[in-house]
């Protein structure tokens, strides 16, 4: 449109300069001229660019651009236009950035031709028309004729819970504050200028109304003279009756928005076969799509397949056999009964849930323990998921504790781990991004709806408004994440409870530590960015598409125990708290000891007139800058820098390490390093073992740091007395304190539970002056404690003789001001004293908000038509190898249909009546002849392989690849060194190759992932609802040189040759077999094996000959010496890479 | 569930697709099978049951494509802008004045302080007040006679192909800008697909038998972004950069069994191979069991072929000599670059180099202290191989197809830092540059202040180098985006039109 107006505006400036030219215009008056200027572009302009500001209503800086008369008053810095003057007016300079504060504020400057159109306005006197004239008879009429228009054609999208691209038309208020990305969507008095009529002359993309035809010419028209007449409004929109929002709405006949029925199976053809529910709607589309089901699979077959699908694990020889010869009729199902009991049935099925919930064990620098995502304890909730999947807890149970276990079993601390459900979650540095996970994956998790699309706009697809993302968003705006202590862990660095809870509204803070706010309330974000929210806040709600009036979203504050919000009033805390103030006891006595030692040594010392030693010098010598410093750095500094000192300690020079931290002092003692903190850390006896989290050093590095420290030159007898005295005084000091520390820390307890008592405990006030006291008394001693350990370092600084250059004066400068702070510091704090004593930990908030149990409660209704149908068909897929619904994370409109939907529907009610038990449907399925049929028809030709090549109807079962962890933990299992092991803290998942724990139990992140797991298609920890099989070449070499499968091979060769007592190898042949791959050998293969041993023995008679890989790591269990036995070792590593072993099927 | 090849084959004439593709065997398929579903128009293997409108890109350039491949450079740490490609002669005139003191005090009112960044750490970065003067000569260099810095002398002597950004601006002030140049976003914004994936998933494979997407060098330390800076997060992991070790001897995960003699591996895949054949019979219609077949096959000829990527024995002694492999500054870089030219000509789309890798901290380039000492030695390291590669990449034909990328995380302050002669980490103005690959030589685009503080003419956010890459490329950044995943506008970045033959 630009063109056409600057045009228009040469013709207006060329008229109003010319004056009295020859054009035909010029007749006009340059009043006349103005007025027009004004009605066609200056206020158009005004409205849409100032008036947002500067408006009776709104008059940032005191202006009001809505009369002639406020515009000349001006604002505060006087007035706005200076009438036929545009260069000596506020109003011009400021929009065209001659002066301050440049406008439109921090918006599009306005263009060249609107600048020169102001100008020439304000030179013609700046005539003004009223703004907002009264509508006339004529226009009201004018209105009508259009209203219909609207209401009809553009309302349903753009007004009701709709407002496509954030446009609301349904007042003219709302019309004039145009879309979220345009706001000249109408320009009242410039139909040209005017979006709406671009969009519906279908002059600009998309036009409009979307995807139909356009409007008749005739109603074109009228809405550009209802434009171009100031686009009155007489009355709000309204949709007709008749297009009633609901009816009109897309998606309403959505069959995933409809309630599952259960409908009795069908008859079929072949009803022997499908007497089952599940195989009777399997059979029906047999019959309807000409197939035949193929023969159940050997019993065999049927074992493995079974033992790897609820277990994860090929069964033993043993267990082959023990299913084999068991003839009772039931055989089948006890045998799936016992593996359902079996706590490796969590595992398995634990992996897969933790998949679909987005499990990820917490990440950031994990080298520096520097959380960003997710929680340290997170693992916590892994645990509770593989617990409650053992025992069958209710799936609605489930749903209802991972999003509000705080809220509906406040004090279980088992439930609350449920909610490291929503603690995965956590960002460090952005609430928003936080928030915005946990809605779009619960979305998508629990319910198959993609949420993420409504984020920036209205729906593409599915009836969801850019609203009711941020209602939905609501339920979980005041939830944070806090850390309980668990009973018996006092540190929270090594264990605690990463559990939800409603907080109070708070900022982030601006300074270390950082942690996301909590918004008090919930706002829609234009465009889906975050700098940019809506004004109307949000209550919660869910998607009006799947609201039901059966089931009410009800939201009922919760009103928490004590327990609850103020952890520190458990007793098993109490007990924490008492056992810690004695364990300070004894160390306090043990250190007192320690210094009285270290005096005596000294004073034995000092007579003997014993010189300090010195350096070695020579070979032996250990040099800090050749040996250590290179170590430090490689597994040290990026913590323990002078940049970065964690702990307040730094590892970057000798003078830092004697300097050490503020935790353990000095981390070194001269000639001493086995009394060295540096080498106790290194080793582990000191807690935590360094590097943090991260492999041990090699031996022979510690070694050396500590022939370093053994080096060093001790001082002198004199001064370690002089020391060690010290020592000694301030070590009682400290055992004085923790000795009243200790009734103050009973006293405290004994106040508090009396302050929380119900019934109230008279004592209490009679308590709290005791706890009180008792805590001063300690308070007093530990100042003192503090007092002379600073009045001896700065002692200790003034001694220490003046240096020579400069660089070490200001280091002693420097020592002497932190001692004398410390000092000072020391003192004011024991001129302090308290009025209250310490509570017991942190107080939360008494009530919890109810909101996220109403979703619970919401989402597990009866009558939510997606929860047991999503989760149905992700256990079916699980099962079968294929889902019923393809999309399994999208339900929705763009979502596929389900290949068998009477199937997933008698599913899902049944998971429903049967109290949503897991191992009811697993039951159901596994014992369908569905799930026992073959999985190859053994025939290329095999009609129903053309009828239907991708088995949509399941005439055989689909083979599979195992998953990752499946894969890994069946090497270790055949082998026998398969450690069961259940839970507990994530393992570093640089052991994977070594540890012999279950895959699952690594560290498992969207950063860090075991190698051999990621090249299997292992989870993806961001976001995973199915896993795919690629088959790469990496598999191979994993699957053939890993440390890994080599050394699991001669293990197992091992393990046989000795269960074997000496018998031949044909023996040999079929026991690996039965234990690899679950059957012996066909006759074929056993000669193939026999010939293979044969040759192989032969190849290692004379290793001279052979050659070897370059540089390649040994594994940890060497190959064989004897030529047969290593021989055997390849046959079995050759079977742990045969296709069948990690296919199940 | 599925992998994407158990397709049954069918009898037909026709070989379907799928079916064929596992007779095929799969190349280097865990490294280019997504690619090459794409470019035969098939589709993620992940996401079989995905939705049916969409379909993800077929391989075919939008337009017509000005460069087949990609050689990303990036400095770690943050290479000074003033002592490389941007010299500015008035922090020698105010050296030692604060800047306040100068007629250039106007750049600490600029809006882009505010606007620009977004901090790391709440308290604002200390400005570096005190001019410090260029610790490096500049000349003219070439026909086109821009200044280059004389730390960058083989670059110098090839300036005439290159095009210098000098208006770069990032809004990170930490190094996590490592992950912003790659991805876009700041870190705080979470993680998004990386240039290199964009491209890999676009484009896909020239060769199935190489990666696709090439990391050398290291790439991005985790606590800077990690694995996501190179990684294709949305995209798929298909996407995702592989990391090659340039060292024959360990070039890939498990590409070496221990303590293994080759004889014994070749019977034991010989023998395993015969087994899997047997399964065959019984399972006729199982196309996955041939694909592991022909994986087994292919991993056996891998554990040869990519350690022949580093195989620069074959290499001339003078092409050799060019990247300064076996010279001690130059060696590892220089292997990385020859290694980089050895993959594009084997048809790898996208690689990339990094320098400067510090595991633990910010990068080689992070020069807060002794920035004579420290980007003397840096540059000395980068020089000869870069200018090294253009020559090579010239004189064999392959620059005009190849996109040479020379990037940093940020600049360095004008002002100094500390007492010993560093620089500050400097987001508001820096220098890139690019060459070959229909890419104009011997001219500048944009311009930052005299004191080169803030970009000031043609100002550039990072994605516009994306943008510029995709161009050559023949790829609209439009036209990738995936159904769900919104993109803001900044994401896409504009091509540097100015730059562009």
């Amino acid at each position: 449109m630009r063109p056409r107006l600057f045009q228009r505006t040469l013709l207006l400036l060329t008229t109003a300069l010319l004056g009295a030219g020859s054009l035909p215009v010029r007749a006009q008056s340059p009043e006349a001229v103005g007025q027009k200027l004004f009605t066609n572009h200056i206020e158009p302009l005004f409205a849409t660019r100032c008036r947002t500001c500067h408006s009776a209503g709104s008059s940032q800086g005191g202006l009001d651009l809505t009369s002639r008369e406020a515009l000349v008053k001006g604002g505060g810095r006087g007035s706005a236009i200076v009438p036929g003057d545009a260069a000596a007016s506020l109003l011009y300079k400021v929009v065209a950035h001659e002066a301050d504060p440049k406008m439109p504020l921090q918006a599009e400057k306005l263009s060249p031709e609107e600048l020169g159109l102001i100008a020439t306005w304000i030179d013609l006197g700046a005539p003004y028309l009223s703004a907002t004239p009264a509508t006339t008879v004529a226009e009201a009429t004018l209105f009508e004729d259009i209203q219909p228009i609207l209401e009809t054609k553009c309302l349903v999208c753009h007004g009701g819970k709709f407002k496509q691209a954030g446009l609301d038309i349904s007042t003219r208020e709302k019309l004039l504050k145009g879309s979220d990305d345009h706001k000249d969507v109408v320009v009242p008095g410039n139909a040209d200028a005017s979006l709406l009529v671009k969009k519906i002359r279908h002059e600009h993309d998309p036009g409009m109304p979307y995807q139909s035809d356009k409007l008749p010419d005739g109603d074109i028209e009228k809405i550009e003279s209802w434009i171009s007449a100031k686009a009155p409004y007489t009355t709000t929109l309204a949709l007709p009756a008749e297009l009633s929002e609901r009816a009109f709405s897309h998606g309403q006949d959505h069959w995933a928005y409809q309630k599952p029925i259960k409908r009795t199976p069908p008859t079929v053809r072949n009803q022997a076969w499908g007497r089952h529910p599940i195989d009777a709607f399997i059979a029906a589309e047999h019959d309807n799509n000409g197939l035949k089901p193929l023969p159940p699979t050997s019993k065999r077959t049927l074992v493995r397949r079974v033992y790897l699908d609820l277990l994860g694990l090929p069964p033993t020889p043993r267990q082959v056999s023990e299913f084999l010869d068991d003839r009772d009729a039931q055989a089948y199902e006890h045998l799936i009964d016992r593996l359902l009991d079996s706590p490796q049935y969590g595992e398995r099925w634990g992996r897969h849930w933790m998949d679909i919930w987005r499990y990820s064990d917490w990440y950031g620098r994990r080298s520096a323990g520097d959380v960003r995502n997710s929680q340290p304890f997170v693992w916590h909730w892994r645990d509770w998921i593989i617990d409650s999947l053992i025992a069958d807890k209710p799936y609605d149970r489930m749903i209802h504790e991972m999003l509000a276990a705080d809220e509906i079993a406040p004090t279980d601390t088992d439930a609350l781990r449920a909610t490291g459900y929503l603690a995965r979650n956590w960002f460090r540095f952005n609430r928003n991004v936080w928030v915005r996970d946990t809605v779009e994956y619960t979305a998508a998790g629990f319910l198959g709806v993609t949420m993420k699309c409504a984020r920036c706009h209205d729906h593409k697809f599915d009836p969801i408004a850019q609203e009711e993302y941020y209602k939905l968003r609501a339920f979980f705006e005041p939830h944070d994440i806090r850390t309980d202590r668990i009973p018996g862990e006092p540190n929270l660095e090594k264990d605690g409870l990463a559990r939800a809870y409603d907080a109070e509204p708070r900022e982030a803070p601006s300074e270390a530590p950082f942690y996301p706010a909590i918004f008090e309330k919930t706002y829609r974000f234009i465009g889906g960015n975050e700098n940019n929210a809506d004004t109307e806040p949000l209550d919660p709600g869910v998607p009006e598409i799947l609201a039901s009036a059966s089931n009410p979203i009800e939201i009922a504050p919760v009103s928490l125990p004590i327990e609850s919000y103020y952890p520190g009033l458990r007793p098993a805390i109490h007990d924490d708290l008492i056992s810690e103030a004695r364990s300070e006891i004894d160390r306090a006595e043990a250190g007192l000891e320690k210094a009285r030692q270290d005096v005596a040594l000294a004073q034995s010392e000092v007579p003997s007139g014993q010189t300090p030693r010195h350096p070695m010098t020579g070979a032996d010598r250990i040099d800090f800058k050749q040996h250590i410093k290179p170590i430090l750095e490689t597994h040290c500094t990026s913590c323990h820098s002078r940049r970065s000192p964690k702990s307040g300690l730094s590892l970057t020079s000798p003078d830092a390490i004697f300097a050490g931290g503020n935790l353990s002092g000095s981390t070194v003692v001269p000639g001493r390093s086995a009394d060295s903190p540096l080498v106790k850390f290194l080793s582990g006896e000191l807690a935590p073992r360094m590097p943090y989290r991260q492999a041990r050093l090699a031996d022979e590095k510690i070694l050396i740091i500590a022939k370093w420290i053994d080096q060093l030159p001790s001082e002198d007898p004199a001064v370690s007395l002089r020391r060690g005295n010290d020592a000694v005084a301030v070590a009682e000091r400290k055992l004085e304190w923790t000795k009243a520390n200790l009734p103050a820390v009973k006293a405290r307890i004994a106040a508090e539970k009396a302050q929380y008592a119900e019934p109230p405990d008279p004592e209490a006030e009679e308590l709290a002056t005791k706890a009180l006291n008792a805590e001063r008394q300690a308070h007093l001693l530990v100042g003192r404690m503090k007092l002379l350990d600073a009045q001896q370092r700065l002692d200790e600084a003034l001694r220490a003789p003046q240096p020579a250059d400069d660089d070490a004066r200001k280091a002693r400068e420097k020592q002497v001001a932190a001692a004398t702070k410390r000092l000072t510091q020391a003192q004011e704090a024991l001129g302090k004293a308290a009025n209250e004593y310490t509570p017991l930990g942190k107080l939360y908030p008494k009530q919890s908000t109810g909101r996220r149990t109403a979703l619970a409660r919401w989402i597990t209704g009866r009558d939510n038509p997606l929860t047991a149908r999503v989760a149905v068909n992700h256990i079916w897929m699980r099962h079968f190898g294929e889902p019923l619904v393809p999309t399994v994370a999208n339900f929705g409109l763009n979502g596929k249909s389900p290949t068998h939907p009477e199937l997933l529907d008698w599913l899902a009610v049944e998971f429903q009546d049967s109290g949503w038990s897991m191992k009811h449907l697993h039951r159901l399925m596994l014992t369908s002849n569905t799930y026992r049929m073959q999985s190859s028809a053994g025939d290329s030709g095999h009609p129903s392989l053309a009828a239907d090549p991708s088995n949509q109807w399941y005439w055989r079962t689909n083979s599979r690849r195992m998953e990752a962890e499946t894969v890994r933990d069946s090497l270790l299992h055949v082998a026998g060194e398969l450690d069961t092991t259940m839970g507990g803290p994530e393992l570093d998942e640089a052991m994977g190759e070594t540890s012999r724990r279950r895959s699952l139990y690594f560290t498992h992140t969207p950063n860090s992932q075991m190698l051999f797991l990621m090249l299997f298609d292992g989870g993806n920890a961001a976001e995973c609802y199915e896993r795919y099989e690629s088959i790469v070449p990496q598999q191979a070499l994993a699957l053939s040189n890993s440390n890994l499968s080599l050394s699991m091979a001669r293990l197992l060769t091992a393990r046989l040759d000795k269960q074997l007592e000496g018998r031949d190898a044909a023996a040999f042949i079929d026991t690996a077999f039965e234990r690899i791959l679950a059957r012996p050998p066909t006759r074929a293969e056993q000669a193939m094996s026999a010939d293979f041993l044969s040759r192989q023995r032969d190849l290692f008679k004379d290793p001279q000959q052979l050659t070897t890989f370059k540089a390649a790591e040994k594994a940890d269990v060497p190959p064989s010496s004897d030529p047969a036995t290593r021989a055997k070792e390849n046959l079995v590593h050759v079977l742990l890479n045969k296709n069948e072993f990690v296919v199940i099927r | 569930m599925k992998h994407p090849l158990a397709q049954p084959a069918c009898n037909c004439h026709h070989a379907p697709r799928r079916a064929f593709l596992s007779d095929l065997g799969m190349g280097f398929t865990g490294l280019a099978l997504g690619a090459m579903l794409q470019r035969d128009g098939i589709g993620r293997a992940a996401t079989a049951h995905e939705t049916a409108p969409w379909r993800p890109p077929d391989g075919i350039p939008h337009f017509a494509p000005k460069a087949k491949s990609v050689i990303w450079l990036f400095m770690q740490g943050g290479t000074s802008h003033l002592e490389s490609f941007d010299p500015k002669p008035e922090l020698n005139k105010y050296a030692g004045k604060t800047i306040s003191d100068t007629p250039h005090a106007g750049v600490l009112d600029s809006q882009n302080l505010k606007d620009n960044v977004v901090e790391f750490t709440a308290a604002t970065r200390k400005m570096m007040k005190t001019i410090y003067p260029l610790q490096v000569g500049f000349k003219k260099r070439g026909q086109s006679g821009i200044e280059v810095s004389d730390w960058w002398p083989h670059l110098g002597d090839v300036i005439d192909d290159v095009a210098v950004i000098r208006s770069m601006w990032t809004t990170d002030n930490d190094h996590a800008a490592q992950l912003q140049f790659h991805t876009g976003r700041h870190i705080f914004q979470g993680y998004f697909p990386s240039i290199g994936s964009w491209v890999h998933y676009g484009l896909g494979s020239l060769n199935d038998n190489m990666p696709q997407f090439v990391v050398l060098g290291g790439g991005v330390p985790p606590q800077l972004g990690g694995p996501a800076a190179v990684g294709g997060d949305y995209l798929g992991p298909e996407h995702n950069g592989v990391t090659l070790n340039v060292d024959p001897d360990d070039p890939l995960p498990f590409a070496r069994p221990g303590d293994v003699y080759r004889e014994e591996q070749a019977a034991e895949f010989e023998f395993l191979s015969k087994l899997n054949h047997m399964e065959g019979v019984q399972y006729p219609d199982d196309p996955a069991l041939k694909a592991r077949i022909k994986s087994y096959e292919m991993a056996f000829r891998m554990q040869a072929s990519v350690p022949e990527l580093f195989q620069f024995s074959d290499e001339s002694e003078a092409t050799r000599k060019l990247y300064g492999i076996g010279e001690k500054p130059t060696d590892y870089w220089g292997q990385i670059l020859l290694t980089s030219r050895r993959l594009v000509e084997r048809g790898c789309r996208f690689v990339q180099c990094f320098h400067g890798y510090h595991a633990a901290g910010g990068g080689g380039w992070d020069a807060h202290a002794d920035l004579k000492k420290n980007h003397s030695r840096n540059s000395l390291q980068a020089d000869k191989p870069i200018a090294g590669l253009l020559k090579d990449l010239k004189s064999r034909g392959l620059l005009d197809e190849t996109l040479v990328v020379w990037g940093t995380e940020f600049g360095r302050t004008p002002g100094v830092e500390g007492e010993r002669g560093g620089r500050d980490h400097h987001p508001f103005g820096f220098s890139c540059w690019m060459a070959g690959g229909g890419i104009k030589g011997g001219v500048v685009n944009g311009a930052t202040d005299e004191l080169g503080f803030h970009a000031v003419e043609d100002r550039h956010y990072v994605t516009d180098i994306h943008a510029t890459v995709l161009h050559q490329l023949g790829l609209d950044p439009k036209k990738l985006d995936v159904p769900g995943q919104k993109r803001l506008q900044i994401d896409y970045g504009k091509p540097i039109q100015g730059i562009i033959a």
